[in-house]
């Protein structure tokens, strides 16, 4: 949702939630905050200022609060200006980046894993580890960028099919990272090399359509 | 103030098959007209697509409102009623009421609010206010567009109680379950009944003797035909939702089924160790004072009493609240029985109301002498002497001590936060039970049907015990006296098919409401309707997309944000 | 629902007891009035808003306050032209629903009832009589309720803290407590809330105006409620809430009509005077006016106080079987603590009721 919201053309997203042990729903706010933490990871590796997202807690008897965190985070924004434009980033390129970013938050892995953390950090894993706030920063980091790696790169290949150099000047992954990369997608069935140009392979979306969930 | 009534702009823009969408424009008297052009919002609705129907209310909530609302649905067929109001908290049980008069299902109403959103955030910037007023109306009409029927979820409520806790707030509230005519089972974990009041002395203002008092309460609950007690036994699971908890409890594999649950642990006094040369004998807490007087006869004839011995520092901030009138009561007592000096040490005496302030002044008239300290300059403990820095003296006072009592605060039972994971029911920042709301619903969980009472709840005297034990009772025979409970359709379905059974939504859900069963395809999850709440943590969560949210679907919120971005002409 | 309307007598009766209601007159129509204010506009009937706490005049027909129940008009015949001369009329003319009735008459109502709850709250100690403080002669001292009122956006200055004396804008607000609590020429007990109260309305000051200051003369600071010396904290380190220790000892008037305060600070050990804008008295709260009639009349014991006495072992349980009390007319507690009374009184008062049905039932 809060994807959706800069996909149709929003500058900045606040997200009020209630403070740290007061939420209604019990602890909806925590995870909650999980995810807007995800999201924040998304956007950076996008290269999107991750301050368009923001998020303040509050309680319902606060409202002096909440109008001073809105009015902040106007002002932030509008200093900040459009979307792409502080970034640096063409309105296509944009177009490509948030729905590499909407796409990879309603995947499958990001959803298990950021499901799971809350998890692990209560109760361990399956062998009964307990995992540190550094650690589970780190697991969410790895899978993050490999996640939105690869769903940005599926977004570029569905405007047009390109080598694995224009790929990487293209999403500033360094090629050998990328050719992992496309190497995993042809293993999945997503990605396969369309035709040899010269000495570089041409890479295309899979024919058979079948998508990444 | 005039009363303007637009005429609804008819049924010129219906367009075939699609929803037919009235919006209704509250000027809330002059609370929002005030600050916004309502005409201009109202002309702008009617623009809006699958409206068919606007009109501008003077009070939408009021009668006249309310009979012109439902006139329009009959009258223009409406399947969708928007009202551009206030706050859902208030009126939005009216409004629903009004389309299920008028035979539209209550849940294809959409309320969006114009007032504490916009009029009263804005009432310097008319256009500005006018033009924010247009947008919310936008969304509140697209999603009104995606809005489903609904019917509420009906759920049998079993007439037996569970009370956790056999002190004075559990037993008190047992029995008065029990004079409804539920049955009751109460549990202690403790080999006795009675609780922490059971060790005490006398009981203020009665004068009655505690363990007289607590005894009398313990045997006609043990007689009482409709009461089950289980001794030396503790909660070890719960599962299942008001109206039907099955409860595990760990004196064997018996499993207890009930409507209700009311908690009732109590606290216990803080152990002061390695504080203030605690030694039990010269340096003793107000709990070994009592035993002291039970015991009757002591030759000491120097006693000092010392407050917020461990309360209203960092670390643990709070007041206890009953420790000044604890001490209070024991100086009297103390100056009577023993012919003591007695000195109370305190930083703020909180003698609130009559009964504490009166025995306030009686202690001051007894003779009992009393010394303001502050945080910063605490009582110094010598072994013959206390040294106070006084603050209305502005020096400091020698105090001969042979006996120092520390009034230690109530703290939580340690197994409040274990039990409050079982209950899925929250604990605040110390390990106090936490209420739905301190003011207005202090007995009350946010989860229904589990209820709470007495120093599990907060510290409170004897007085304040039996009355939230006795209000706890009240609040859960609410429930127990139906038979039934009503709640609200706005729950989490799960699609079968796509689910796994993974059980990630099972672990996640606060409320206990989702369960896996097995089926001939393997394990599925599905939601407890009467259980859920709604919060929308299993949808968010499922990997496979598996779980919608009723009333608050992707597709409703999502045209929600998509007209938020649609661009005013 | 009964509004406007007062017990005048109780006797008893098998299984329950019967009540005498008077209903008081409001000379406009529940069923008919839906409170749409035409009447207001032309009436020229003046009187003290009570709910304002005086601080502005209502019209002789009104609305007791806004969003009251029932939502209905109510003509006030102290005020009234037409029910004191029998000239004006003009509501009647200008509502179109006909509901204004002068000749309606107050309605004695016999009602049988199981049991009966008492719930009649409380009322604020006039501070008059304490002249050293100067309420009713210095323009800018005013009660906590007063107070209340005029940091209310739906009061008479729309929530903005003009004082009384030039309407000019209350940056500096001194606070007094206990006046008239914990007092033995008045009322010797603790009233309870006002030290939270003090500090709410403090730092309500400060959220409408970020310049605002305020000082609070204290004794003891009574906040034992849940999360209440948070909130003590946090008022004095978010919301410059400055507290004194000391008993005010008199206020004075400045040519401007400022408030100046003598106060002798006990942490100090020194007598100091302080200028302020406006002065708040935390007034005691007391029984409500009524309550020793309202004991008498339903034979249940009382403090000499006024307030409602009740069982030890049984807090809701009055000396009368039957009749239950709740909230503040037992003495002075906190929303939460009337609250779970109030749920406690219901209780006992089902008890009582099922147990007559039952014992009815098998005499039968």
């Amino acid at each position: 949702m809060v994807m959706d919201a800069f996909i149709e053309g929003s500058d900045g997203v606040f997200v009020g939630a209630c403070k740290r042990g007061e939420c209604h729903y019990s602890s909806g706010n925590l995870y909650a905050e999980g995810k807007m933490d995800l999201t924040r990871r998304l956007m950076r590796l996008a290269g999107i200022n991750a301050g368009r997202l923001g998020m303040r807690m509050m309680s319902s008897a606060e409202g002096n609060k909440f109008t001073e965190f809105a009015t902040a985070f106007q002002a932030e924004i509008t200093e900040l200006g459009p979307l792409g434009r502080s970034e640096g980033i063409s309105k296509e390129d944009l177009a490509i980046k948030l729905e590499a970013c909407r796409r990879a938050l309603a995947g499958r892995k990001l959803r298990w894993v950021v499901g799971k953390v809350v998890e692990f950090k209560e109760k361990g894993n399956l062998y009964g580890e307990v995992f540190t706030e550094h650690e589970i920063g780190r697991l969410l980091e790895e899978t993050a960028m490999d996640e939105y790696r690869l769903r940005e790169i599926l977004e570029r290949l569905k405007v047009k099919p390109q080598s694995v150099k224009t790929l990487a000047s293209e999403t500033g992954t360094p090629a050998k990272v990328l050719l992992r990369q496309m190497a995993d997608l042809r293993k999945m069935g997503l990605a396969d090399i369309q035709e040899l140009d010269g000495d570089s392979a041409v890479w295309a979306l899979a024919g058979n359509g079948k998508t990444y969930e | 103030m005039s009363k303007r009534k637009k005429k609804g702009s008819g049924d010129s823009r219906a367009s075939g098959d699609g929803p037919r969408i009235g919006v209704f424009v509250c000027n809330c008297g002059t609370n929002i007209a005030g600050f916004m052009d309502t005409e201009d919002v109202a002309g702008y609705s009617a623009t809006l697509p699958n409206v068919v129907f606007v009109r501008e209310n003077l009070y939408s909530c009021s009668e006249a409102g309310v009979n012109d609302i439902k006139q329009a649905i009959i009258d223009n067929k409406l399947d969708r009623v928007v009202v551009a109001a206030c706050t859902p908290r208030t009126h939005e049980p009216t409004f629903r009421a009004a389309c299920k008069d008028a035979g539209l299902n209550p849940y294809h109403f959409e309320f969006v609010n114009i007032r504490e959103h916009c009029s009263w955030v804005h009432k310097e910037d008319r256009d500005l206010a006018t033009l924010k007023a247009r947008d919310l109306i936008r969304m509140g009409v697209a999603r009104s567009a995606y809005l489903e029927p609904m019917e509420p979820i009906i759920g049998n409520v079993v007439e037996r109680a569970l009370v956790v806790g056999g002190g004075i707030s559990g037993m008190t509230a047992a029995l008065e379950l029990a004079a409804r005519g539920f049955e009751v089972v109460l549990i202690e974990r403790q080999k006795h009944l009675g609780g922490l009041v059971k060790s005490l002395y006398e009981i203020y203002p009665w004068g009655e003797k505690a363990a007289d008092y607590i005894n009398g309460l313990a045997s006609r609950v043990e007689r009482n035909s409709k009461i089950r007690v289980l001794k030396a036994c503790e909660v070890t699971d719960v599962r299942g939702y008001v109206g039907k908890y099955e409860v595990t409890v760990s004196s064997g594999d018996e499993t207890v089924v009930a409507g209700i649950i009311v908690v009732a642990t109590g606290a216990r006094p803080l152990l002061p160790e390695g504080m203030f040369g605690h030694d039990s004998r010269r340096v003793i807490t107000m709990l070994e004072l009592e035993a002291m007087l039970l015991r009757s006869r002591s030759r000491r004839k120097k006693v000092v009493l010392m407050g917020c011995a461990g309360a209203r520092i960092p670390g643990r901030f709070y007041c206890s609240r009953i420790c000044c009138m604890t001490a209070i009561k024991n100086a009297i007592i103390m100056r009577k029985k023993w012919k003591a000096d007695v000195t109370v040490l305190y930083r703020d005496l909180m003698c609130y109301g009559v009964q504490n302030e009166t025995m306030l002044v009686d202690a001051k008239k007894a003779g009992v002498r009393f010394i303001n300290y502050s945080l910063e300059n605490p009582p110094v403990i010598e072994k013959d002497t206390v040294t106070v820095s006084s603050e209305i003296l502005g020096r400091d006072l020698k105090v001969p001590v042979d006996l120092l009592v520390l009034s230690t605060p109530l703290v939580p039972q340690d197994t409040n936060v274990a039990l409050s994971k079982i209950l899925k029911v929250p604990v605040d920042e110390y390990g106090f039970f936490l209420e739905a709301h301190v003011k207005l619903r202090p007995l009350d969980f946010a989860t229904d049907g589990i209820f709470v009472c007495g120093t599990a709840r907060w510290p409170a005297s004897i007085r304040e015990c039996l009355e939230q034990a006795i209000g706890a009772a009240s609040r859960a025979s609410t429930y127990l006296a139906r038979g039934e409970v009503e709640v609200e359709p706005i729950v989490s379905v799960i699609d079968e098919e796509e689910c796994r059974g993974c059980g990630l939504c099972v672990a996640l859900c606060p409320y206990g409401a989702i369960e896996l069963i097995d089926t001939e395809k393997g394990k599925k999850a599905r939601t407890i309707d009467v259980a859920c709440k709604g919060c929308g943590t299993c949808g968010a969560t499922c990997y496979r997309h598996a779980i919608r949210m009723k009333h608050y679907s992707d597709e409703q919120l999502g045209a929600q944000i998509r007209a938020a971005f649609v661009k005013d002409p | 629902m009964l509004a406007y309307s007062e017990v005048e007598g109780l006797s008893r009766k098998s299984g329950g007891f019967t009540l005498k209601v008077r209903r008081k007159a409001r000379y406009v129509d529940e069923e008919i009035c839906n409170a749409c204010g035409d009447c207001l506009e032309k009436c020229p009937g003046r009187a003290k808003d009570t709910f304002d706490m005086g601080l502005r005049q209502r019209k002789a027909i009104y609305l007791y306050f806004s969003q009251g129940i029932p939502a209905v008009m109510t003509i006030d015949p102290e005020a009234c032209i037409y029910l004191k001369k029998g000239k004006c009329g003009v509501c009647k003319k200008r509502c179109d629903k006909g509901a204004i009735d002068f000749e309606m008459k107050d309605e004695i109502l016999s009602l049988d009832v199981g049991s009966v709850i008492i719930a009649t709250g409380l009322d604020i100690f006039e501070p008059g009589d304490l002249t050293y403080y100067g309420y009713g002669k210095i323009k800018n001292v005013i009660t906590g309720l007063q107070y209340e009122r005029l940091i209310n956006a739906t009061g008479p200055t729309g929530g903005h803290l003009y004082r009384p004396s030039d309407q000019k804008l209350a940056k500096t607000v001194a606070y007094v407590q206990c006046v008239g609590s914990r007092d033995l020429n008045y009322c010797s007990y603790c009233s309870s809330v006002c030290c939270m109260c003090s500090i709410k309305d403090a730092m309500l000051a400060r959220e409408h105006d970020p310049e605002s200051v305020s000082y609070i003369f204290h004794t003891d600071l009574r906040n034992v409620g849940k999360g209440f010396q948070k909130y003590e904290k946090r008022a004095a380190e978010e919301y410059g809430v400055q507290y004194v220790r000391g008993r005010v000892a008199e206020i004075g008037e400045d040519d401007e009509g400022n408030p100046i305060v003598l106060y002798e600070d006990t942490r100090q050990r020194k007598v100091e005077s302080l200028k302020v804008e406006m002065v708040v008295l935390a007034t005691a709260a007391t029984a409500s006016r009524g309550s020793r009639e309202l004991a008498k009349m339903l034979r249940v014991k009382a403090d000499k106080y006024g307030f409602i006495t009740t069982r030890n072992d049984q807090p809701a349980d009055t000396n009368v079987k039957g009749i239950f009390a709740c909230g503040f007319c037992k003495g002075p507690c906190d929303i939460p603590e009337a609250v779970s009374q109030s749920s406690a009184a219901a209780q006992r008062a089902a008890s009582h009721v099922l147990r007559s049905v039952g014992a009815g039932a098998s005499k039968a």
